[in-house]
């Protein structure tokens, strides 16, 4: 029954490697071969999807330091917000999270980023240390008691608000997003169609 | 695995890109579904939650609880979904992953709270589950496949008795190991973002929280995540080209970035 979930798992996400794999020992072979792959490439540039333009910082009206070709290879500094700061061609400057080829299943996309703390600090003490896998998920019985106890948590919408408010979170009018054109070259040109007109926070949120 | 069932899943993954629709085709014949209703959604998010919980428990740990349940409260509170009992539980697991049910419940390891470092990337990543509950992806996989599987007694299912109280049980843990078609993912990541967004957190924090899976997505703790989304880097990569001027001002630190770290990460 596992069995025949993960290779359903792997056919999904993998057609072409699922046919090839016959063994378990083989699945964990490839395992190795595709972790040192993604090791090697970390070392490696990333590459732009497309020509852009290095800013002098995080902004589309900054000054523009350096035109780079969509082929020039880049290093990833840091990223701000949307923004990512390269090193491309001897220059730095600021570009663009969309003017990276992060789909490229060579490149090591964001993990090469280096944006500073990650996970410090211990949050909570993991007394079972146990992990949560498709087996385990499915070998489990279901827990009522556990259940009614997490409906106990729930919060009532003005304890949310002054939540909010005691750490000074102000409210936002964003409009929800377009997903973009399909195909990774395309630029983000034309209007968002009809999910982003509606500005407001209600009744655009369900497409029934 | 029966070999119906085994059928009745992989269809399932098949149909799950379709959802909202009413009709299953299926071939000549096609099935009448009924109605979607708060009710079976309710019955439903129930089934999945408990079966999850059944496999890893809630930390006892009130104050986290609750905290979680406030940011997570002040996101959802920005959909147009107010039908729904909203609730967040931190489970205890060492796997990084979060989980969406139907009804509104929501479950964060305390793997991935160890992972995320403000309330910032922690309202990311609640406002990427809401987004799954406001567009009912996973109620309505549940619905295609109650219906492939039981067909007419469908009707009978809601009310749980006995076999079929455990018929869709199992069915509640094959739709959390299977996880969702990507185009679910990447609309919850889009939504979610603005969820987070309108809720005055940092909209840029679920790319911070891209880069960290996508550290995780290599060992054994991101392991069911992996299997179950898109990768980290697809996921940023159609973020990152969906974003418009109107987010971008909301991708600044928001003042409550820090609350996470201060008051539970000393």
């Amino acid at each position: 029954m596992i069995d025949d979930i993960s290779s359903g798992l792997l056919k999904v996400h993998f057609p072409e490697l699922s046919k090839t794999l016959k063994s378990s020992k083989t699945l964990l072979l490839v395992a190795l071969w595709v972790s040192a792959a993604v090791l090697s490439s970390n070392a490696m540039a990333q590459s732009l999807s497309k020509a852009a333009d290095l800013k002098a910082s995080p902004a589309p009206e900054a000054k523009t330091v350096k035109s780079v070709a969509a082929n020039v290879s880049v290093k990833l500094l840091k990223r701000q917000g949307f923004w990512v700061e390269v090193s491309a061609d001897g220059a730095t400057g600021w570009i663009k999270l969309s003017d990276i080829n992060m789909s490229a299943a060579s490149g090591p996309g964001l993990s090469a980023v280096d944006t500073g703390r990650t996970g410090k600090g211990n949050i909570v003490s993991t007394s079972a240390a146990r992990g949560l896998s498709d087996k385990e998920l499915i070998s489990a019985k279901p827990d009522a008691q556990q259940f009614e106890q997490l409906r106990a948590l729930a919060v009532k919408p003005v304890d949310a608000d002054n939540f909010a408010q005691a750490a000074g979170l102000k409210s936002r009018t964003v409009a929800l997003l377009a997903p973009p054109a399909a195909g990774a070259a395309v630029a983000e040109s034309g209007s968002p169609r009809a999910r982003s007109k509606a500005a407001k926070p209600t009744d655009d949120d369900e497409d029934d | 695995m029966s070999r119906s069932n085994l059928i009745a899943a992989c269809l399932s993954i098949a149909l799950a890109g379709g959802v909202g629709a009413q009709t299953l085709n299926l071939g000549a014949n096609s099935l009448q579904m009924k109605p979607e209703s708060l009710q079976e959604e309710l019955a439903f998010g129930k089934v999945v939650a408990s079966q999850l919980l059944g496999a890893a428990r809630l930390v006892s740990n009130p104050q986290l609880q609750r905290y979680v349940n406030l940011v997570g409260r002040r996101v959802a509170d920005q959909t147009g979904r107010k039908d729904v009992p909203w609730t967040f539980g931190v489970i205890d697991s060492t796997s990084v992953n979060a989980f969406a049910t139907p009804g509104g419940y929501i479950l964060v390891t305390s793997a991935l709270m160890q992972v995320l470092d403000t309330e910032d990337e922690l309202a990311a990543v609640l406002g990427h589950e809401v987004a799954h509950v406001v567009q009912k992806h996973h109620y309505r996989v549940m619905r295609k496949q109650q219906m492939l599987e039981f067909g007419a007694n469908a009707v009978a299912i809601g009310g749980e008795a006995g076999a079929m109280a455990d018929k869709l049980s199992a069915m509640a843990a094959n739709v959390l190991a299977r996880g969702l078609d990507r185009a679910a993912e990447h609309e919850a990541d889009r939504d979610g973002m603005v969820y987070a967004a309108r809720a005055g957190y940092d909209a840029s924090a679920l790319i911070r929280v891209m880069e960290k899976l996508s550290a995780v997505s290599k060992d054994e703790t991101g392991k069911l995540l992996t299997a179950t989304h898109p990768s980290a880097n697809a996921r940023s990569a159609l973020l990152a080209r969906a974003v418009n001027p109107d987010i971008e001002k909301s991708a600044v630190p928001s003042p409550a970035a820090s609350r996470l770290q201060k008051q539970f990460k000393n």
